[in-house]
């Protein structure tokens, strides 16, 4: 009983994000994936994406020769490299529904999230969407198309660019 | 008084056809002779329907056979006419000495086997390719000239020309005899016209056929795994475009969507156009039976990756029995000399150009289905730089 009253809490963003760049093989993200009832398949290819709808939750695992700056793991295997929190109902998911990273809610508009994080390096129109980026990792946030609120926060590695 | 009368007003409707219909109706004389009729013309209908049906499986079922025998696949011309119409012709590219006098060699000297490069497959030979709208095999070369080579006329010996008397008819011809030691593409430089079975039958001088080194189920594997690679690439130029990762709902989208736009080259085409791209040897039947891969695909799976080891096994195995072969008579002792050296040709191809040529084989399968979408995505990828 205590069993499945633990494999239901969804993991904390903290949590989350403090797994960034570990290796899928360590305990600590295993544990995450257990609890998130997820079981990424990496037998073709380390670039794996897995949701957690019920949680509102998605990860998303690449080789880290694929990072802007290596991890210190030497461990070759698949690494995670992102995580996704979504607004309820979007993408079909249930909604992330502990607190945000960064102080972030889903009701804040676009204009409210730039006063809290200052003006984005980065942002798209077409996309509703912006960026900024961070010493080891970026936030990015996808915006209603009226901007008055967040459907969806991703916090990633910065990847390497492919010539 | 009648005239006037048909004049002001319509004529009285006549009752009589009506009165015949109605005692028709209720005659009963003849019901069974109708209902035979009724049934017999259906039957008749189906007949001639499984008839056709019976034809065309024939005709198909032959066509595999042949595909198996060595002698073409019927519909190859058809694939390689979907890259003619978008090939690109590329600078020559030739590998190795031209093979010794005696043989007949194909004009294929590129990397896999697959077209020769500077070869313009919309331009066909006027030997016996000509039908088929391909490149023939040829003296390796004139490749510049635009049609890939001499074809039946750079041959050192045997039967080169076109034959069972259709000749000169620009169409229908079937191929001259294979030589052993022929090599080249499968089907563009050793095979048949595609309209082949429509000609009439004409009996072949020996019973050579072309082997695929590696084997084809290897490279059609292998051109699959590169085209589940460029469509990750795909995936990837949209996450820079967005200057985030993928979601997974976003990804599935994606793949779908091209999968989808991909599907009919992908499953139609791609497959038999890889396979008859590929590099082939004409051998004797009894020879290649006893080839590594004949009649086995177990291997494709796990050789795929590495298509440059696969035909070295291949070739290797096939140097290690040639002195048996030859002394138990399956190969004549010129042809296995041939052998060794088309064999040692091939062995400087590296994995990375048989990659190059399966990709470029793809991806101008790709480039026509994605046309759109790939001008989207390379305006996209411009964003790139800001992301990060």
């Amino acid at each position: 009983m205590m069993t499945a009253t633990i494999s239901i809490v969804t993991p904390g963003a903290d949590e989350l994000l403090a797994s960034l760049g570990e290796p899928a093989s360590s305990a600590r993200v295993r544990q995450l994936l257990a609890r998130l009832g997820l079981k990424p398949d990496f037998s073709e290819d380390p670039a794996v994406a897995v949701a957690a709808p019920a949680h509102g939750v998605s990860l998303r695992f690449d080789s880290p020769l694929e990072l802007a700056q290596a991890p210190l793991s030497t461990d070759r295997g698949p690494i995670l490299v992102c995580c996704f929190f979504y607004a309820p109902g979007h993408e079909g998911h249930r909604g992330y529904r502990s607190p945000l990273p960064f102080g972030l809610d889903f009701a804040c508009s676009r204009a409210r999230v730039q006063q809290l994080l200052g003006e984005p390096f980065w942002s798209s129109v077409r996309y509703q969407s912006d960026r900024w980026n961070f010493a080891h990792r970026y936030l990015a946030l996808d915006f209603a198309r009226d901007g008055s609120s967040i459907r969806l926060v991703t916090v990633g590695l910065p990847w390497r660019v492919h010539s | 008084m009648k005239h006037e009368t048909s004049a002001s007003s319509p004529a009285p409707r006549p009752r009589q056809p009506w009165r015949w219909l109605r005692r028709l109706r209720r005659d009963q004389r003849g019901a069974s002779l109708i209902e035979q009729v009724l049934i017999m013309g259906v039957a008749v209908v189906g007949m001639v329907g499984f008839s056709r049906f019976g034809t065309e499986l024939h005709e198909d079922l032959e066509q595999e056979a042949q595909h198996v025998r060595g002698r073409g696949s019927a519909n190859a011309a058809l694939s390689l006419g979907a890259l003619a119409s978008s090939y690109q012709p590329q600078p020559a590219s030739r590998a190795g000495s031209p093979p010794p006098s005696g043989s007949r060699p194909a004009a294929s000297t590129s990397a896999s086997g697959a077209a020769p490069r500077g070869v313009d497959l919309r331009k066909p030979s006027a030997s016996s390719a000509a039908s088929a709208g391909l490149p023939v095999a040829g003296g390796g070369s004139s490749a510049g000239n635009g049609n890939g080579g001499t074809g039946t006329g750079s041959t050192g010996g045997g039967s080169p020309q076109p034959r069972g008397g259709i000749a000169s008819t620009g169409e229908d011809q079937p191929r001259p005899d294979l030589e052993c030691g022929d090599h080249g593409r499968y089907q563009a430089d050793l095979g048949a016209n595609s309209r082949a079975k429509k000609a009439p039958r004409v009996p072949r001088g020996s019973d050579l056929e072309r082997d695929h080194i590696p084997q084809g189920h290897s490279l059609r594997v292998r051109a699959q795994q590169l085209l589940r690679a460029e469509i990750k690439r795909r995936v990837r130029d949209e996450m820079s475009a967005r200057c985030r990762h993928l979601t997974p709902e976003e990804e599935a989208r994606i793949v779908d969507a091209i999968v989808t736009k991909t599907a009919a080259a992908v499953t139609k085409n791609m497959d038999k156009m890889v396979e008859n791209q590929g590099f082939t040897v004409a051998v004797p039947h009894p020879f290649h039976e006893n080839g590594r891969t004949h009649s086995n695909s177990s291997l494709a799976e796990s050789e795929a990756g590495d298509l440059a080891a696969a035909a070295q096994a291949d070739m290797q195995h096939y140097l290690d029995i040639l002195d048996d072969e030859v002394r138990r008579g399956s190969i004549s002792r010129e042809c296995a000399d041939i052998l060794r050296e088309v064999f040692a040709q091939r062995g400087r191809v590296s994995k990375e150009q048989y990659d190059a040529e399966l990709r470029e084989i793809m991806l101008t399968h790709l480039q026509k289905k994605l046309g759109t979408l790939n001008a989207s995505l390379e305006k996209q990828f411009k964003q790139e730089e800001k992301c990060q």
